[in-house]
């Protein structure tokens, strides 16, 4: 059950604690005072890009410099067969996921829960939203994890394959 | 997620009777990639390991040049690299990681790699989707590489199971699940743990006691590591003492390392944030439920079963609470020592094993 009784003080704790997080606190080193959010968050925001710059740019580039000497290399060329293929297997898998979360929700949906009250009723909706939402999130974020195995596993790759040739 | 802040009421960790030169070691997952990392770091100790689901030594390391910034070069491996490469020539390579292990052997950091009589028992399921199985092949490879004696190698990859440790309660997951608490039934009539320990110690080992009679005892692990919040180890560990060696029997100590998510104080993240409602999820269902303690009752084994916690604070990266086999546990991200005699995880076991020997 959710807690839904009430206290007079309640408010006044909860604006006691928003104006606490207004400030500096030293028992939390690392959290910072809540005005100072929107430059942290940007800083850090900046620094993923900058990591990801980095990342992909010298990955790229490892991969454009290997990727002539092994023109002609029919081992290389099978090997680069079985990561499209296994490449193509991951999207699938996605795929599958994707479809076994949606017929998840439409049975869900299909199965009309019964319901007393408005609180319950709007609940439940919520509670279908957010698995949609959390399909859609698990999706993106597989996709992304996807897109990167992909170009590391390239790069990693090409760099044996540049280092045994010498 | 989980925390050290809250002083446990715990006791020290006892000294018994132990053989220092007869321990051994197994663990699941990143539980896997620890126990190979103590295993070498320490292998004058050990009789052997299991390793479940784990990759070769240093493997995050494979790949330095996939990023200039070393930390995310590191986590990139681990994930990409040692976990789920597309293939197996993506993978991590065993015979550059053996000589990086030989290398590391020369100067000083492990134990010198004297392990052709090591008894190693490797496993990999073959519906394993969180750690590939061509993975678990390089570590055999890694092994074999490393003067491991064929006969004293035990490799596994023949059981349609998921990512777990395998056992035979009803209530846990189906053979074929890759989800928490990544323990899975398999249909046989004994523990995974079971193999691995009779598999180490050889047949002599006596069938385990139908009912324990022994204890569990909770103890203090921040005198290990310092209580430093970079070691991401819990407050407490567990250790269970077959009643023969409290009375002052001859024992030999097995370490059990858990793997992510699955330390006992572990707590869920939704959303980005600590489910504390509803922790914990498992407990101390990896310390009480695998089998072990049964085995240990009837061998004189003590079962160590150190724990590590979820933390995700901008300084170490944690968050599922993984044994390091990464990095994040070092002080320089540049120069990580996580796999070696001086990491600070590697330093609390040796030293917990060193206080259960007596020494």
């Amino acid at each position: 059950m959710a807690p839904t009784g009430a206290r007079p003080e309640d408010l006044v704790k909860a604006q006691v604690r928003v104006a606490k997080a207004m400030q500096f606190d030293p028992a939390h080193s690392r959290r910072l005072p809540l005005p100072l959010l929107p430059v942290a968050r940007a800083a850090k925001a900046q620094s993923l890009w900058a990591h990801l710059a980095g990342s992909q740019g010298l990955q790229a580039w490892q991969a454009a410099c290997a990727a002539p000497a092994l023109a002609l290399d029919f081992g290389a060329a099978r090997e680069a067969l079985a990561m499209a293929e296994a490449v193509a297997t991951r999207c699938m898998g996605l795929q599958a996921q994707w479809l076994e979360g949606l017929t998840e929700l439409g049975q869900e949906m299909g199965e009309l829960l019964q319901t007393n009250t408005v609180a319950k009723y709007v609940a439940q909706e919520s509670n279908l939203t957010q698995q949609v939402l959390a399909l859609v999130s698990s999706q993106v974020a597989a996709a992304a994890a996807l897109f990167e195995n992909t170009q590391l596993d390239v790069a990693w790759w090409l760099h044996q394959r540049a280092s045994a040739r010498g | 997620m989980g925390s050290t802040a809250t002083p446990p009421q715990a006791a020290s960790l006892p000294a018994y009777d132990a053989d220092l030169t007869q321990c051994s070691v197994s663990g699941l997952s990143s539980g896997a990639f620890m126990t190979v990392q103590l295993h070498l770091a320490h292998s004058a100790m050990f009789a052997g390991a299991g390793v479940i689901a784990g990759g070769p030594y240093r493997g995050a390391e494979s790949f330095r040049d996939a990023s200039p910034i070393a930390e995310d070069a590191y986590v990139q491996n681990a994930y990409f690299v040692c976990m789920n490469p597309l293939i197996a020539q993506a993978g991590p390579n065993p015979e550059r990681l053996a000589e990086l292990a030989r290398q590391t052997a020369r100067d000083r950091l492990i134990d010198p790699l004297a392990l052709a009589d090591q008894r190693l028992y490797i496993f990999t399921g073959s519906a394993d989707k969180v750690v590939d199985s061509k993975v678990v092949h390089a570590t055999r490879r890694f092994y074999e590489l490393l003067g491991v004696k064929p006969a004293n190698l035990m490799f596994v990859d023949d059981v349609p199971a998921g990512h777990a440790i395998l056992t035979t309660n009803p209530e846990d997951n189906p053979l074929e699940a890759n989800r928490p608490p990544y323990i899975s039934r398999w249909d046989r009539p004994h523990m995974q743990s079971w193999d691995i320990l009779r598999h180490i110690y050889g047949p002599k080992l006596k069938p385990p006691a139908s009912h324990t009679t022994g204890r569990l005892l909770r103890f203090d692990q921040r005198e290990f590591f310092g209580g430093q919040s970079r070691a991401s180890m819990s407050a407490c560990g567990y250790v269970y003492v077959p009643t023969a060696v409290e009375q002052g029997a001859r024992c030999r100590i097995h370490v059990v390392l858990h793997g992510c998510k699955q330390g006992a104080n572990y707590v869920n993240m939704i959303n980005g944030r600590a489910d504390s409602a509803n922790s914990p999820p498992y407990g101390r269902r990896y310390v009480t439920s695998t089998g072990y303690n049964e085995i240990a009752d009837a061998n004189d084994l003590v079962m160590l079963y150190p724990q590590v916690e979820g933390r995700d604070d901008g300084v170490t990266q944690n968050p599922e609470g993984c044994w390091d086999w990464w990095g994040y546990s070092s002080l320089d991200a540049a120069h990580p020592d996580y796999y070696s005699k001086n990491a600070i995880q590697i330093s609390a076991l040796h030293a917990m094993l060193q206080r259960l020997g007596g020494h």
